[in-house]
């Protein structure tokens, strides 16, 4: 099970190991085995597809680890940082219809072959269990961008309408609007 | 579904919570020390812009041979289209070569006698020859034939300059009728002054055209006729309105002119 207490690790706040991760490679190491799951799982709540959501995480930690000298914690949590940056990079692939910085073919050629293509099937066939959350997800999909975020993060995620306004650095009054029309348009997507 | 029903459904699902242990490890390790090459990673921080889009189309073409036979074949095409479409608006059409080669004729220039600048009237094109009917804003035209590939005028035809056309009879009658009555004109004609050849007023001069170089074609019809009144070796043009029969004005003779200047410089006024 990963550890999802971002409070406290190994004795210090993550706002400290944030600081020396700007610095520090092995620092930032250590945010990745906090973050790593969820950033994926996230990805794969908005995609349906482990691939995919593989390629998001992947991306996600490439840019996060190259742009954190630029991070500053008092404007967004490390942990919504991310998750604005994975929710960019979904959108940038919907925008352009699967052109990515870095595929999953490239990936996939890097990485141990074998043991990663096993699991890759077991998590495709493990993900087609969920055949409640497919066909939500299949109506979802169907509605733009913007809406599928905060439904995702509200619903999927359980992510808190100040979380969700400091993910995507709208106003409180702007998720919810969005939050209330996606539902519209997801139950009418549902009739 | 009513949106209570939905929102439980969304609230409830069972959702995928899911790891791929070797993705996770190796995505580690090429982070850390950086085996990912730096273009991924510079790819990374910039995607969707020209580089990501460029390394799309590569990528693409590296595919089955078709595409590549495809993306040459569509790029041949594209030059092609590009290059005609060029040439087409890059090049001035046959009548605009003939009418420039008339306009730059030496022959032609001295030939048109008066200043002025060249005016083309008309071009004809038939294959690699065309008829180009020009003249000044003054005096005779000139008919030629010009060759466009050889880039030479290669026969002249002259002809004067204004052609009146004739008006009928009746309306010659009444038009001397008309200018007749007028005290002055009788005046002239009491004391040995003659009329000339009546012609008619059009609105524009523009609306005069040469066709085959013999005849002046107008349109709209008109509605006036000049009697012109020769006296005392001089011109006065007596315009006459024919349909309400009255005489308009009668335009004072310029000395040292002749009448066929009067005529024209009357035509170029109205």
């Amino acid at each position: 099970m990963i550890k999802r207490d971002t409070a406290l690790v190994s004795g210090q706040s993550e706002e400290e190991l944030v600081k020396r991760a700007q610095h520090n490679r092995g620092a930032f190491g250590e945010l990745y085995e906090i973050h790593y799951q969820r950033i994926f799982n996230y990805a794969l709540k908005r995609t349906a597809s482990v691939p995919l959501s593989l390629d998001v995480t992947s991306v996600t930690f490439l840019k996060a680890m190259n742009q954190i000298g630029k991070y500053r914690w008092r404007d967004i949590p490390f942990a919504a940082w991310l998750y604005r940056i994975a929710s960019n990079e979904i959108n940038d692939h919907y925008r352009k219809e699967g052109r990515r910085g870095v595929s999953i073919d490239r990936i996939s050629e890097l990485a141990d072959t074998t043991d990663f293509a096993d699991e890759i099937n077991q998590a495709e066939e493990e993900l087609s269990k969920h055949e409640e959350f497919l066909l939500l997800h299949k109506k979802l999909s169907e509605l733009p961008s913007m809406y599928q975020e905060v439904i995702v993060l509200k619903f999927f995620e359980k992510k808190k309408i100040k979380d969700i306004v400091k993910i995507l650095g709208k106003k409180e009054g702007t998720i919810k609007s969005l939050l209330h029309r996606g539902i519209e348009k997801l139950r009418e997507k549902m009739q | 579904m009513k949106k209570e029903h939905l929102l439980k459904r969304l609230d409830n699902v069972d959702l995928p919570e899911l790891l791929i242990v070797s993705h996770k490890a190796w995505l580690k390790r090429a982070l850390l020390e950086g085996t990912l090459a730096r273009q991924d990673i510079d790819r990374a921080a910039t995607p969707g812009r020209i580089g990501s889009w460029f390394d799309g189309i590569l990528s693409w073409l590296r595919g089955p041979i078709w595409r590549t036979a495809l993306a040459s074949s569509l790029t041949v095409i594209l030059i092609g289209a590009i290059l005609a479409v060029t040439l087409y608006f890059a090049s001035p059409s046959p009548a605009v070569v003939a009418a420039d080669i008339v306009k730059r004729d030496p022959g032609i220039q001295q030939k048109l006698s008066g200043a002025g600048e060249i005016i083309i009237v008309r071009v004809e094109v038939r294959d690699r020859m065309a008829t180009v009917v020009c003249g000044r804003s003054m005096g005779d035209f000139i008919e030629a034939d010009v060759d466009i590939p050889g880039k030479s005028v290669v026969n002249t035809k002259r002809f004067e300059g204004l052609f009146i056309p004739e008006v009928p009879l009746d309306a010659q009658d009444s038009a001397v009728k008309i200018a007749s009555a007028e005290p002055s004109v009788k005046a002239m004609l009491d004391k040995g002054g003659t009329v000339g050849r009546v012609f008619p007023i059009f609105s524009s001069i523009s609306s005069i055209a040469i066709i085959n170089g013999n005849i002046l074609k107008v349109s709209p019809a008109a509605t006036q006729a000049v009697v012109p009144v020769l006296f005392n070796d001089k011109v006065w043009m007596v315009q006459v309105n024919l349909e309400q029969k009255r005489v308009e004005r009668i335009i004072e003779p310029q000395s040292n002119s002749s009448p066929h200047f009067d005529i024209y410089y009357w035509l170029k006024q109205t």
